[in-house]
Order: C-alpha cells, then structure tokens, then sequence
C-alpha cells in the first residue's frame, strides 16, 4: 500500500498502489515536494497498478503539474490503468495530464 | 446494511470498507461497486474536510434494478446537487481546483437526490444494476 519511487538522472517516477484514497494523495505530495526540493526536472506518476482515484489525488498532481510546468521542468501521469482512464477521462484530465507516448 | 460513524479522518476508508463488504455479499458488477466506492469516498471526505458534522449514518440499500448509498450527516444546510458545475473542458491552466469531489460524485451516480431535514443533511447517490 505504498509508493515506490525509481529514480534515473533528472527523471524519477513513483510508482502508486491499487487505491489511490486521500491518505494516499497526501503520501504522494510529500514525495513530490522531497523529489522537487531534490532537484529532479522530469517526475512520473504511474498508475498503471491503480484502480481508484479520488479527486485528492487529481489535485495533487494537478497543483504540482503547474508548479513543475512554471519551473521548467515537467510532472505527468506516464502510465494508466482502464479505470484510472476512466476517472482521468470524466474529469476531463486524460488528455492534459497522461505522458504523450 | 446501515451504520453509524462520527466525523473523522479516517471516515472515507472505513465507510468505503463497509461498501465493499456491502457490494461483495449482494456480488454487485465490477462498474457499479467502481462507481459508488468513488462517490462514497468523495461525498465522506467533503464531510470530513467542512468540519461541520460530528456524526453521519451511511444506509445501502437494493432495490429492483438499483443499488443506492444514502449519507446522512448532522453538519448546516449543503446541497451538492446545486453545487456549480465544473467546466472539464476549460485549459489545464485555467481550470480550478476546487469542486473536484461533487463533480466526481455527479459523474459516478445515476441518481442523485438531497433532502434537508431538521438538523440532518441527507443524500441519496443511485447506481443502475442493469442497463438504461
């Protein structure tokens, strides 16, 4: 039930449980602020293994996608699951925030 | 299944845990345990976050061709039905973060109807267990 982070150079990205609730969300900004404070210019968030987001989590990664964006550097989804699409898609999210592969 | 939980943080889990125990007695579908745990989570957490209520009774219910989630809580007067709408198709820049929680909760039900009691908030959210 936790975050895993892999770090390579400037990019890292956490890796986030099946269920992505509010005590989640607030793991997950914790680790975002430490990897910004560490310098790293390009951080992923995949939920490839996630299947529920609660809009806790959206904001997270929406307020740190701006704060990377005017920083220079880039913060994005890099991997979905179909139900993490699904939420991402009804909030109108899916096709700013998920990695253009 | 009905309970009773005050209002704290650890809320939105342990009402979600009782859904999902709720869902897997009565095997709902995959879709409309998905939906309903969100709807939960949101509409338990908006609770917790106003600060308002100090106790709130969670009702699940099945009736023929639908299953409902009915939250009643003790906090001051608050329709989500009337909340304002999120634009989802405003740019990412522009786009405010607040409000998330009820749009989620509007996208994840098929019926959602509030009712202002003496003292008593009280919200309905209804999914369809089969089709339209």
């Amino acid at each position: 039930m936790s975050i895993t982070k892999q770090a390579n150079g400037e990019e890292c990205e956490f890796l986030l449980p099946a269920r992505v609730d509010g005590p989640t969300a607030n793991q997950l900004e914790v680790e975002v602020l430490a990897a910004m404070r560490g310098g790293f210019k390009r951080i992923l968030i995949n939920l490839a293994a996630s299947n529920f987001l609660c809009s806790a989590g959206i904001r997270v990664i929406l307020q740190y996608h701006r704060q990377m964006k005017a920083k220079g550097g880039s913060l994005l989804v890099s991997r979905t699951s179909p139900e993490i699409d699904e939420v991402l898609e009804l909030t109108g999210f899916r096709e700013q925030i998920v990695e253009k592969l | 299944m009905e309970f009773s939980h005050p209002v704290s943080p650890d809320l939105p889990t342990d009402g979600c845990a009782r859904w999902d125990e709720f869902a897997g007695e009565h095997q709902l579908p995959a879709p409309v345990r998905f939906a309903l745990d969100h709807a939960l989570v949101e509409h338990l957490q908006n609770i917790v976050n106003h600060g308002e209520a100090t106790q709130v009774v969670v009702q699940f219910e099945l009736d023929p061709g639908w299953v409902r989630a009915t939250v009643s809580d003790d906090g001051g007067e608050f329709d989500p039905t009337h909340a304002p709408a999120v634009d989802t198709s405003a740019p990412l820049e522009g786009r405010r973060i607040g409000g998330l929680g009820i749009h989620m909760i509007r996208k994840m039900t098929d019926s959602l109807s509030y009712h202002r009691l003496p003292g008593i908030n009280r919200l309905e959210m209804s999914k369809r267990l089969g089709p339209a």
